[in-house]
């Protein structure tokens, strides 16, 4: 336990040499600049420093990638806020208030909400990491294609939590979405589908694309239309202070988004889109005011945020817990690990300990250089929203597709996003929620993939779905998130009634 | 009014920026002149089929410092990614042949994507220049498996139809898989999934019966005894895992499809090209930096010239041939 406790502290001791902070600063920054930009993450970013760390020290070499790793996040929900442009697709649900946040002269209050997102998010999720991942590991590990499948359908059930209000038009966009998530390449029987003999569409479509067009670009032809100012109100009320106030008060919503961020986080089968968008959503279903988030809710920022930030963490449970990575972006970190001799595994912290605990030290300290840099910067940032529009629209437009450009350097993608935001402009026009499109397109692929493998490992028996008591719990949950909004009705209809008896003469 | 304010001063200057900029632009044109003769003499562009962080890329990533330690220009890495890679394959192969553009591609993924997917390329016409990576195919277990050893699990898998996860239809996994188990009459629910991690997870987790996958996907799992391996697919004991058995050494008489990543170039590269990539890839092959770099990622490395890597190639793709009937059939739409 003494010989436990020395690799701890000059684990510790290692993360404070003056190199490991410089490459924790250097990685912090390179990691918010991949994630401001669209096309570009964490995966790329990382992929295209590793030539230059071969010959350092691996802890050194693991601090800057894990500070990339961390906090791109921050760099995505930056733009996800003040421009409605996601730098990466696991922003996209930040997008949902904070934007509106921004419209109402409150960007300076979400950005408070993102950076202290990261500092509670990336610090729980340090903790849990450090006590629980081979517990939270192993449980991650009983999800097979039965129960993967049956979380997507539980998450598409909770978009009925979203499209309260104009149910039809929620359902006709998710099955859009569903429909997107069929084109191109099947992973599962090989074949192409959709393409008509068009060779860009042989692959699944992107992500990118698909959200910077129907947020970006369709706010870019609306603000163009409009003119004035991002802040419509013309000036800037929230502080960064009150982000970081409001941020406090919502304790119900922050454990949730945790719980849902670490979770997902470390199945290697859904990543952070998915955990974002289910705390929002879990948020919405659970708030008293239902029909007051996309306008501005505070709650709408601090639900994806806190589940995004504890995600990237969550992904690294089974990572190095198991050497089985939670995400893909995961999988590049843990081949850096292994070309830099620390091999994960539950034997790692004996063999490796001191590199592994100035890793997690770094990590919580990329946290707070995050936050620092968060609560410094927002307030410039914050007044791009006083730019006029004629000023601001053609620069969000060239980021725009220069980051749909990025991801392949194709410019079918470009093209692509540009008909993605004409959709979404005339989506928006006729009262269509765009949200239930990309969840369908997220959500469609792991269910539809994940649904034709457990029925080729039971042999095209349905009894597979409801097997294990994870796959009985899943299916209990979507039934009642599906139900649950009638249910509301008929209490409430109860109750005014019951209401109406007693004050009956 | 204000033409005549244009004074001489101003068309001097015209003048002189013209001059300066003819001056710049015969340099330019000048210098890569001169150094024509002597290949390369500019940076060469190298495609990778798939996107930054996948192992194709991550092995070019490594290599790169080194080729151009040995050819002493940039190489310029370029991932087109798309379509499994026949995308890459269909811009490279109509390339100009000048040794300035290649393409890192796998093997068999190449002979596949051209012969099942109908890629509008042909494997054997590209320039084979060289083949620094391989990679193994193994079957694995989980770590507390019932399956002693490959005679246990046959025994076992005799008369069942067990499920094994593959991480793509098609896949080398795929092709080594159906080979074996038509070998030794077993039936088998093959599982695709995303990949060879996705693959292993699920293995692990115990929703298939076991896994065969390329080792490099399973690595951290193996040293992290998750996974055990039964046995691998080669001709020669891997390395790496001296310990496990290969089909000779368990008395199968079956063929393994080797998994490898090389470069080559369009059609035609004239010999002399190829000859001095060739000496680069040889150098960094036998330089201790390299190699020692190599060991640490637990990549393998089988150095083959242009002509052996051009013999390996075809020798898959006659088998890919030979297997065309079988696997379209497994890609075609069930009805």
């Amino acid at each position: 336990m003494t010989d436990h406790w020395s690799l701890v502290v000059s684990g510790i001791t290692l993360a404070f040499t003056l190199k490991n902070i410089l490459a924790l600063i250097l990685g912090t920054v390179i990691g918010i600049v991949v994630g401001v930009l669209p096309g570009i993450g964490p995966t790329a970013g990382m992929a295209l420093l590793l030539p230059m760390t071969f010959g350092w020290p691996p802890a050194t070499a693991l601090i800057l990638m894990g500070a990339i790793f961390f906090s791109s996040n921050f760099g995505g929900s930056i733009t996800s806020i003040l421009i409605n442009a996601p730098g990466d697709a696991s922003n996209s649900a930040t997008m949902m208030d904070g934007f509106p946040m921004t419209e109402n002269g409150r960007g300076n209050e979400a950005l408070g909400i993102s950076a202290t997102s990261v500092i509670v998010g990336g610090g729980v999720g340090v903790i849990l990491l450090v006590f629980t991942a081979p517990l939270i590991a192993m449980f991650a590990l009983r999800f097979g294609p039965a129960e993967n499948a049956l979380l997507a359908v539980f998450a598409l059930s909770i978009i009925a939590a979203m499209v309260v209000g104009s149910p039809v038009k929620g359902l006709i966009s998710a099955g859009i979405g569903l429909f997107l998530a069929t084109i191109g390449y099947d992973g599962v029987s090989g074949n192409i589908r959709f393409s008509f003999g068009v060779p860009y569409f042989e692959d699944e479509l992107q992500l990118i694309p698909v959200v910077v067009g129907m947020f970006a670009v369709s706010q870019v032809i609306t603000m163009g239309e409009e003119g004035g100012t991002i802040a419509k109100v013309g000036k800037l009320a929230g502080s960064l202070m009150e982000g970081i106030k409001s941020y406090a008060r919502h304790p119900a919503t922050i454990l949730r988004s945790l719980g849902i961020g670490v979770f997902i986080g470390a199945l290697p089968a859904a990543g952070r889109v998915t955990s974002s968008f289910m705390a929002y959503a879990d948020a919405v279903r659970s708030s008293k005011n239902p029909e007051s988030f996309g306008k501005g809710n505070p709650e709408g920022v601090i639900a994806p945020e806190t589940a995004n930030n504890s995600c990237a963490m969550g992904d690294l449970i089974p990572t190095l817990a198991l050497g089985i990575p939670g995400s893909t972006a995961a999988a590049v970190f843990l081949g850096i690990m292994i070309m830099h001799g620390v091999v994960p595994g539950p034997r790692a912290f004996v063999d490796n300990g001191q590199v592994l605990y100035a890793l997690l030290t770094s990590l919580v300290l990329v946290t707070v250089v995050v936050f620092v840099f968060g609560i410094s910067c927002s307030g410039y940032f914050a007044r791009l929203s006083l730019l006029s529009n004629e000023v601001i629209v053609p620069y969000i437009l060239i980021f725009s597709l220069l980051g749909a450009y990025a991801i392949r350097n194709s410019f079918a993608d470009v093209l692509l996003t540009c008909f993605f935001g004409l959709l979404g402009y005339v989506m928006k026009r006729f009262g269509y929620n765009p949200v239930p499109l990309i969840l369908g397109l997220v959500l469609g692929e792991m269910a539809e993939k994940n649904f034709r493998r457990a029925m080729i490992v039971s042999d095209g028996s349905y009894s597979i779905f409801y097997a294990s008591w994870i796959a009985k719990i899943l299916l209990a949950m979507s039934l009642l998130s599906i139900i649950y909004p009638y249910l509301k009705v008929l209490y409430r209809r109860a109750g005014r009634g019951r209401r109406h008896v007693f004050s009956s003469p | 009014m204000k033409k005549g304010r244009i004074g001489t001063k101003d068309v001097r200057k015209a003048n002189l920026m013209a001059l300066a900029t003819a001056l710049v632009v015969t340099v330019a044109l000048a210098l890569p002149a001169s150094g024509a003769d002597k290949f390369p003499s500019n940076p060469i562009k190298l495609v990778i089929t798939h996107a930054a962080g996948t192992s194709n890329d991550v092995e070019a990533r490594t290599a790169q410092p080194f080729l151009q330690k040995y050819l002493g220009v940039p190489i310029v890495i370029e991932n087109m990614v798309g379509t499994g890679g026949r995308k890459s394959r269909e811009f490279v192969i109509k390339e100009k042949p000048d040794g300035y553009t290649l393409l890192s591609t796998g093997m068999p993924s190449c002979q596949i994507g051209e012969i099942l997917f109908k890629g509008r390329y042909q494997t054997l016409s590209f320039t084979h220049i060289y083949s620094l990576f391989s990679e193994s195919t193994a079957l694995l277990v989980k770590s507390d498996s019932p399956f002693k050893n490959m005679a246990d699990f046959v025994e076992k898998a005799k008369g069942k139809t067990l499920s094994c996860a593959v991480p793509g239809v098609g896949s080398t996994a795929h092709l080594n898989g159906i080979v074996l188990t038509r070998y030794l009459k077993l039936n088998t629910k093959w599982v695709p999934f995303d990949g060879g991690t996705e693959a292993l997870t699920a293995m692990a987790g115990g929703h298939v019966d076991y896994v065969i996958c390329d080792t490099g996907s399973a690595t951290a799992m193996l040293q992290g005894k998750v996974a055990r391996p039964l046995m691998i697919f080669e001709d020669k004991r891997d390395p790496r895992y001296a310990d496990v058995p290969i089909q000779k050494d368990l008395g199968y008489n079956v063929d393994t499809i080797p998994s490898l990543r090389g470069v080559v170039g369009p059609p035609n590269v004239p010999a002399d090209v190829v000859n001095i990539l060739e000496a680069a890839f040889i150098k960094s092959a036998q330089d201790k930096d390299f190699l020692a770099l190599a060991e640490k990622a637990k990549v393998k490395i089988t150095a083959r010239d242009a002509k052996q890597f051009f013999a390996v190639s075809k020798s898959i793709y006659d088998e890919i041939k030979a297997e065309e009937g079988n696997l379209s059939a497994m890609v075609k739409p069930e009805k």
